[in-house]
């Protein structure tokens, strides 16, 4: 039953074997670069909430106890005070103002503009960050799938390399017609594909180091994959019209959100600047109170008697903090923000298309070259397989069959390149077009 | 001789019975089926195990009945026929017929086991029909494309077999056309009589 129990728990524990959609919602969810962005966000929400603050009631309190000594008499009398023992007591005094903006002329209307555009340009910098983190993750998927699926091959290739070295070690010592020369290429063969075995071999474990990286998973995490060799590509390749791609781009990148809200961002920053020297309009109160019993309470109003009073009233007000020349900096700080992201803007006009002309152009040339590709392996495979047959049959040297071998692990590996590179190609697509990953990676 | 052997043969004699009347796709079903029985040799010592070798006796017998081994012997050594005497052609033949016998059809045998084949395509050939396998191992990431070219005797037997569109055929007469020119029809048979003794030596042969 323990045993039972214990078999459970291990398999209950075992992560989820993921695909690439698997990877990437985990990265989205996980990644620290992600959640960077997220509370860039927060950040920009909580300013918000700042500047919203300004039309909010504002309360100020004081209020202490203290000892005070025994005074008599008041200002138009003779006064009389005792610092004995039992002459003191309480001195007790509350202080409260109500201060309540409701108007700023703008200023506050402005700086809540400039807060909400920018928190709307980290929102869009999220949708960013996320594909960029989708696009790392497909980048270092194929990677390892591509080291993952170069092994098999190898492997097969160094046995057979392996065994040929056995039999032709003994004819050597036995003088039958092979040669050092012989030995030594294939020794060298066999060094070659241990070179390749063990590039491969780091290739996996780095790029599953990277890809735990990205995902945001700690290298000590566990990580399990469906996919263990890189899938053959369609026969057809699906190609959609530049134009398409480029309209797509036009839309739905969220390079151009956060250009749009940083303009706005700025030209309202600017205006709040601007407005700096306006006045602020206030409801405002005050509330005095003082109390010690060991002083006598002068009730003559011309006399000012903190001790002793309660005092209070309401009033419409101004706040005014004069600084023009601050003012104006800060609005010239922000005018030149504004012109930045135009600068930007520019940039992402022409910037924006070449990205998705190069990964649409990229995509046809590694699906040509896969399937350039696809043909040199089926001739190294029918140069093994002949080769092989010939062997069989006593016709052909193992040599023929060797030199085929090695001439299809590398066909493989052109074509396993290929593959690997299209696949990334088509990533990076739709990077370029702003393919909405949340969407597409997160949802069933 | 144990019940399952005696049942596995009288399986194979029941197929015997139903071949003439399979079409080549059936045919072809069958082979595969019929392949993947062959015993491997014993990885430690490299030869077959008695078992093994009294399991294959069977199986081979079954093999012989899919391929024309003597039409695809003949052909292969047509075009070189007339650098032969009688003796060297007879002998041809039999060397020849043992070495597909005991090299190829073990071979093919691990591949069908390994590769999980599935038929792709059967199409007209010529006045032949032939059928497309597809099979791939994963275990060195190594796809065929086969094609059984069957043609129409007492019962569908395959002429012929391609790999990736090229002829076995063909290759062999080219192969054999090579050497017959260069080490005449003894040089060839001393080529395959030394590989059928090496394979006798390593695996125990005959089966």
């Amino acid at each position: 039953m323990t045993t039972f129990i214990l078999a459970l728990l291990i398999l209950t524990s075992q992560p989820e074997p993921l695909d690439l959609k698997g990877c990437i919602a985990v990265a989205l969810r996980e990644s620290g670069t992600v959640q960077q962005a997220r509370a860039r966000i927060e950040i920009y929400k909580a300013r918000l909430k700042q500047v919203e603050s300004v039309y909010y009631p504002k309360i100020q309190t004081l209020f202490y106890v203290a000892p005070m000594f025994t005074v008599r008499g008041d200002a138009t009398t003779n006064i009389e005070r005792k610092f004995g023992p039992g002459d003191w007591g309480p001195y007790t005094r509350l202080e409260a103002q109500f201060a309540w903006p409701f108007y700023s002329f703008g200023r506050v209307e402005a700086g809540k503009d400039a807060a909400t555009h920018r928190m709307n340009v980290e929102r869009a910098r999220l949708q960013a960050t996320e594909q960029s983190v989708a696009l790392e993750v497909s980048r270092l998927y194929f990677l390892r799938l591509f080291a993952q699926s170069m092994v098999p091959a190898i492997t097969h290739a160094r046995d057979i390399i392996d065994k040929a070295i056995e039999t032709a070690e003994h004819m050597h010592a036995k003088g039958q017609g092979v040669t050092t020369v012989d030995l030594a290429k294939l020794q060298y063969g066999k060094n070659e594909l241990a070179r390749h075995l063990r590039t491969a071999e780091r290739g996996i474990l780095v790029a599953e180091a990277a890809l735990k990286h990205t995902m945001g998973l700690l290298p000590e995490d566990p990580l399990q994959f469906t996919e263990n060799k890189l899938n053959p590509l369609p026969e057809i390749l699906e190609a959609r019209p530049l134009v398409t791609l480029l309209e797509e781009a036009a839309s739905q990148r969220p390079e151009w959100a956060q250009l749009e809200q940083g303009k706005k961002a700025a030209i309202a920053w600017s205006l709040a600047e601007k407005r700096a020297n306006f006045p602020v309009l206030f409801f405002g109160g005050q509330l005095q109170l003082g109390w010690a019993p060991t002083r006598d309470d002068t009730t003559n109003p011309y006399q000012f008697d903190p001790f002793n009073q309660i005092f209070g009233g309401v009033a419409l007000g101004f706040m005014w903090g004069l600084d023009p020349a601050l003012a104006k900096a800060k609005s010239l700080e922000a005018d030149a923000n504004a012109v930045e992201v135009d600068g930007l803007k520019r940039f992402a006009d022409t910037g924006i298309p070449v990205q998705v002309i190069k990964a649409a152009s990229d995509r046809e040339q590694h699906f040509a070259a896969a399937t350039d590709s696809h043909e040199s392996v089926r001739y190294t495979r029918q140069w093994v397989t002949f080769a092989s047959t010939a062997y069989d049959s006593g016709t052909a040297d193992a040599r023929d069959v060797l030199e085929g071998i090695v001439a299809h692990v590398q066909s493989k590996r052109t074509l396993y390149e290929s593959i690997r590179d299209f696949n990334i190609a088509e990533a990076e697509l739709a990077y370029a077009v702003g393919h909405d990953v949340q969407e597409n990676n997160t949802k069933p | 001789m144990n019940l399952l052997s005696t049942v596995f043969i009288m399986s194979l004699v029941c197929n015997a019975a139903t071949a003439s009347t399979q079409d080549p796709k059936a045919r072809t079903e069958s082979l595969i089926k019929t392949l993947a029985q062959i015993e491997k040799a014993d990885s430690a010592t490299g030869a077959y195990t008695q078992p093994a070798r009294e399991h294959n006796r069977a199986v081979f017998k079954d093999v012989d009945t899919y391929f024309d081994l003597k039409g695809f012997s003949a052909s292969a050594i047509a075009p070189h026929k007339a650098k032969f005497n009688t003796k060297q052609l007879q002998s041809f033949h039999e060397t020849f017929m043992q070495l597909l016998r005991i090299v190829a059809y073990p071979k093919s045998g691990a591949f069908m086991k390994d590769a999980k084949p599935t038929i792709k395509n059967v199409e007209p050939q010529n006045k032949n029909v032939a059928v497309m396998v597809r099979g791939y191992s994963a275990a060195d990431d190594f796809e065929s494309h086969t094609t059984f070219v069957w043609s129409k005797q007492k019962m569908w037997r395959i002429a012929d077999v391609q790999f990736d569109g090229a002829s076995l055929l063909q290759d062999y007469r080219n192969q054999f056309g090579r050497i017959v020119e260069k080490e005449g029809a003894d040089g060839l048979l001393k080529k395959l009589q030394d590989r059928l003794a090496k394979e006798k030596a390593s695996k125990g042969m005959p089966l």
